[in-house]
């Protein structure tokens, strides 16, 4: 399934939300949770990454991987923290507006 | 905002960190993917291209990220204008050729606008000076449009308008500042209201500008230059009287940068050095016209506003005196400004213009080379289109590859240009004198920015355009050349035609200009102004010396002059020649048999000279004699008068022994004075040396005493010699008396001359550039054309042709669009003849002479540069031309 435009932000804020996490723990995550709904391949997830640290919402730092190697974790800022329940809003009332529109009768 | 500007600094300069860090992360994900697919059991190279599949190229995902970065557009422009930069280095006698050009165009225009700017633009020096206005009146016996006016009507228009906020008047007479050097300088008499008009205060702490209490009084004000000058700026003087030929009291110094911007013919110069107030009776003077009046309107009050109340005012007027209700007194407003330079701005505007046609030719230029490098640059861009570069970015590159060129080429023209202005201040004429106040400003600059961007546009977008419309696969094919017939090629050829003919009717409109304007100052410089200037020195002295005691008289000091070694002859008159500081003296005359009716509209220039004045000049007798030492006061009363009213008044008639009415200046005034006619000289040209304004009357001076007079010293040796010994012996025979403008006559004749030689020096300027640029435009379009072409004339050679053929048809095509270049250029300078007929003398804006040099020169000039591209296809070997087909 194609990623909507705009909801990769989300995804990958909710995904570093709970526990700092490298990129292709990111992208596992999205693909486990989503149940193999999105995909996210590294030409689209690391200019995202790279974009929010930018935004100051995500902050990358070095530590060593589960299997030890050397990998850039990305932990939630507090401003991301806010940023995340934007979107989160948003997301929210985008849904249950399509919703209403999709299940209205007649 | 800030993160974001920290985060662009980030970008900017520790790009090489971020670039280490995302390789490492990226080569870190990687190397935990591959190790997954390990984990599931594939071989490690498995493994490893399974990664790569996943990854789909590392570098692309690299350029992803560096595409969603902060300041990746910078860094795209950036590294366009690195490129372009690399480009234009890799062809330097490209790149020098079009920055020439370039330059030349810019700083051309650059140093035609700081003039023009300086001159016309920059506004005057005083307060709100688009509110400054200057009154002219125009009455029956005025001769002129622009005359001055009495001080009744002064009067009059300041108590009766209703538009004006100010009303002041001005005149110059010559003051004498006696003591250790005595010293003519040029005063003015203002009204006490003159600097409160203009807003001009006193310079601080240095007292104060006039008030009403001055009228009439000693109150005098000294300009900064003058009261350095001969009073080293010393304060202490403020308050005390100067040592002078008049009561006077200082009170106060005019700002440094203060000066009076007034139209020559308005006899107020530019370099008047003392200010006084008119006499208190100055209102009631109702005969005699010499006030000129600056005004400033009411705030919100328009010109057209003010004209009609000042109309209304001139009827008031009439209606209140019957002499000015006769005379049909009218009143004319002109801006301060616009009446100051209305004799420079024709020609001002005209060399902007021909500035503006130079510049065009440049682009034109510009855009050809441009063109023929984009042409032979087409198989690069096709392939880079092939291999995926979009449109869009090839486009940016190029206008960057433009945008480099301009920004060079705007900065060494800025450069040339203002190398080329201190150039023409050098030979600026005076009255261009104001442009050297202001120089390099930024106005000025901005005007240079605006032409190099114009320029940009001009020549960057013809090969842009020409590259969107390139079908990259027929390109290829054909291997980056259009083969002949093929439609890509034909378009391209049409391009390069058009901008040809384009550049050879600019250049054809320049260069008639330039033999228009080169003739006129032939024919200015030719011209015989009604005397002798040379070996001729003049100096002025007023005459308060000549007390008339015995021993004292003008005869006697015109005596000792003559009897100095070096002399021929000696005289002396109150109006010299072509002399604008002092106000003409003019009048009506009523000759004998001629009724108040059919003499109402006569008027003359009038003169009072000494006897040997007119020899002395050099100005030829026609008719009679020249004035002897019998004419004195009181004996009978003789003039002499021009060619031009002698025979305007008598056709078919000798002027001799004719009587007239003619003024005089008495002791009680100007009164016209029955006299006759003893002597009919050749018309001087007092006012212009192109034009003959009004005939002349020239009374003696023993008969008609005025003051100040000026000498005129024929001499055998270098005229400025004699002046220290001149003025030596005034200085023994008087301690208060002083020269002033002691100057050869030539100095006037060149003054009158440097206008003209201005605007043809820099019209003759363009007209060579057009040349130059015009050659050099048709060698690189043809040069580039026939490299393009080579296959079909080796395929021409091949079927026969020869050589001779060769060159004739490319020969001919030069012709072609150089005849349809000169066709439309004709077309164009006739349409801007009648513009340019003010601006010359002597030749007709149809001068058939100067048109047949353009036709001349500018075919010549194209067939010169297609000269050799012609030649090397001619020479060229057939079966090679063909084989590389």
């Amino acid at each position: 399934m194609d990623l909507l435009q705009g909801t990769l932000d989300l995804l990958v804020l909710r995904a570093v939300e709970l526990a700092p996490m490298h990129g292709v723990g990111i992208a596992d995550r999205i693909q486990q949770v989503t149940r193999g709904a999105f995909v996210v391949k590294p030409g689209s997830l690391f200019p995202a990454l790279r974009r929010l640290e930018q935004q100051g919402w995500v902050e990358g730092e070095w530590a060593p991987s589960e299997n030890n190697r050397r990998a850039r974790y990305y932990k939630l800022t507090r401003a991301g923290r806010a940023q995340l329940a934007e979107e989160k809003r948003k997301w929210y009332r985008m849904t249950s507006a399509m919703n209403w529109m999709l299940e209205s009768e007649g | 905002m800030l993160r974001r500007l920290d985060n662009l600094f980030d970008y900017l300069f520790r790009r090489r960190r971020l670039e280490d860090e995302l390789d490492e992360e990226l080569r870190s994900s990687f190397d935990m993917i591959a190790d997954r697919f390990a984990a599931r059991g594939m071989s490690l190279s498995d493994a490893r291209r399974a990664a790569r599949l996943e990854f789909q190229g590392l570098e692309q995902v690299k350029e992803n990220v560096r595409d969603s970065l902060a300041g990746s557009s910078l860094h795209a422009f950036l590294d366009d204008t690195r490129y372009a930069l690399r480009g234009l280095r890799k062809h330097p006698s490209f790149t020098s050729i079009v920055l020439i050009t370039l330059a030349l165009g810019i700083g051309i225009n650059t140093a035609v606008f700081s003039v023009f700017h300086g001159v016309l633009l920059h506004p005057l020096p005083y307060d709100h000076p688009e509110r400054l206005v200057i009154v002219w009146s125009s009455f029956r016996t005025a001769g002129t449009a622009r005359a001055p006016v009495s001080g009744a009507i002064l009067g009059e228009i300041e108590r009766r308008n209703r538009s004006l906020a100010g009303v002041a008047g001005i005149w110059t007479i010559t003051r004498t500042f006696t003591g250790e050097n005595p010293e003519q300088v040029k005063c003015a008499r203002v009204t006490t209201n003159f600097f409160d008009v203009l807003g001009v205060r006193a310079a601080p702490a240095k007292g104060r500008t006039f008030s009403a209490q001055d009228n009439g009084g000693p109150a005098i004000m000294l300009t900064d230059g003058f009261f350095r000058r001969r009073f080293a700026g010393d304060d202490s003087l403020l308050g005390k009287s100067l040592p002078m030929d008049w009561e006077n009291t200082l009170v106060g110094i005019l700002p440094p940068d203060f000066q009076l911007h007034f139209a020559p013919d308005s006899n107020v110069p530019a370099d008047v050095q003392v200010f006084d107030t008119f006499d208190k009776r100055v209102y009631q003077g109702r005969d005699q016209y010499y006030i000129r009046v600056v005004a400033r309107l009411q705030r919100g009050v328009s010109m057209a506003e003010a004209q009609r109340d000042l109309d209304r005012v001139a009827k008031e007027i009439g209606g209140a005196y019957t002499e000015y209700a006769t005379e049909n007194l009218q009143f004319r407003l002109a801006g301060m400004q616009a009446d100051a330079v209305r004799d420079v701005q024709p020609a001002l505007a005209a060399l902007l213009a021909g500035a503006a046609f130079v510049l065009s030719i440049c682009c034109v230029n510009a855009a050809s080379l441009l063109l023929a490098r984009a042409g032979g640059r087409r198989k690069e861009m096709a392939l880079r289109l092939s291999l995926g570069a979009s449109r869009g970015r090839i486009l940016r590159q190029l206008l960057a590859e433009g945008g480099v060129l301009c920004l060079l080429g705007g900065a060494v023209g800025i450069a040339l240009g203002w190398a080329g202005f201190r150039g023409l201040i050098a030979i600026r004429p005076e009255r261009l004198a104001r442009m050297g106040d202001i120089g390099l400003s930024w106005p000025v600059l901005a005007f240079a920015a605006a032409c190099s961007l114009a320029a940009a546009l001009l020549f960057g977008c013809v090969p842009a355009i020409d590259t969107l419309r390139l079908d990259f696969m027929a390109t290829l094919r054909t291997g980056g050349r259009g083969s002949p017939g093929c439609g890509r090629g034909r378009i391209h050829r049409h391009t390069g035609a058009a901008l040809i003919v384009g550049e050879i009717a600019l250049g054809f409109v320049l260069v008639t200009g330039a033999a228009l304007t080169a003739r006129t100052l032939a024919k200015v410089v030719q011209v015989r102004p009604g005397f002798e200037p040379r070996r001729l020195l003049a100096f002025q002295i007023s005459n308060e010396m000549f007390n008339g005691e015995s021993g004292n008289t003008v005869a006697d000091w015109e005596a000792r002059l003559a009897a100095l070694p070096g002399v021929e002859r000696v005289g002396a008159t109150s109006h010299l020649p072509l002399d604008t500081d002092i106000p003409n003296w003019y009048g009506p005359f009523q000759p004998e048999g001629f009724d108040k009716i059919q003499a109402a509209t006569l008027v003359a220039d009038l003169r009072c000279v000494t006897p040997g004045y007119l020899a002395a000049m050099g100005a030829r007798l026609l008719e009679g004699r020249y004035f002897d030492p019998q004419d004195r006061a009181g004996g009978r009363q003789v003039v002499m008068v021009d060619d031009l009213l002698a025979r305007t008044t008598w056709p078919g008639q000798s002027a001799i022994g004719k009587k007239m009415l003619a003024e005089h200046a008495t002791g009680n005034g100007f009164l016209p004075i029955q006299s006759v006619v003893v002597g009919v000289v050749e018309h001087l040209h007092n006012h212009s040396l192109t034009k003959k304004v009004r005939g002349q009357i020239y009374v003696p001076f023993e008969q008609s005493r005025r003051s100040p007079l000026t000498f005129v010293v024929r001499t055998s040796v270098d005229p400025l010699s004699l002046a220290p010994t001149i003025r030596k012996m005034l200085y023994d025979r008087s301690r208060t008396a002083a020269m002033g403008k002691v100057r050869p006559m030539t100095d006037y004749v060149s003054r009158e001359i440097s206008p003209v030689s201005f605007t043809a020096v820099l019209a003759l300027v363009f007209g060579i550039l057009a040349l130059l640029l015009a050659a050099t435009g048709v060698y690189g379009v043809f040069n580039y054309q026939i490299s393009q072409r080579r296959p079909e004339m080796g395929i021409r050679m091949a079927l026969g042709a020869h050589a001779r053929d060769v060159l004739r048809m490319v020969l001919r095509e030069v012709g072609i669009l150089a005849a349809a270049g000169v066709l439309i250029g004709a077309a164009a300078a006739l349409l801007a003849a009648r513009w340019l007929a003010t601006l010359l003398y002597g030749v007709g804006a149809f001068d058939p002479l100067s048109y047949a040099l353009a036709l001349l020169f500018l075919p010549a000039a194209a067939l010169l540069g297609g000269w050799r591209p012609a030649g090397r296809a001619a020479l060229a070997n057939p079966a090679e031309l063909v084989r590389e087909e």
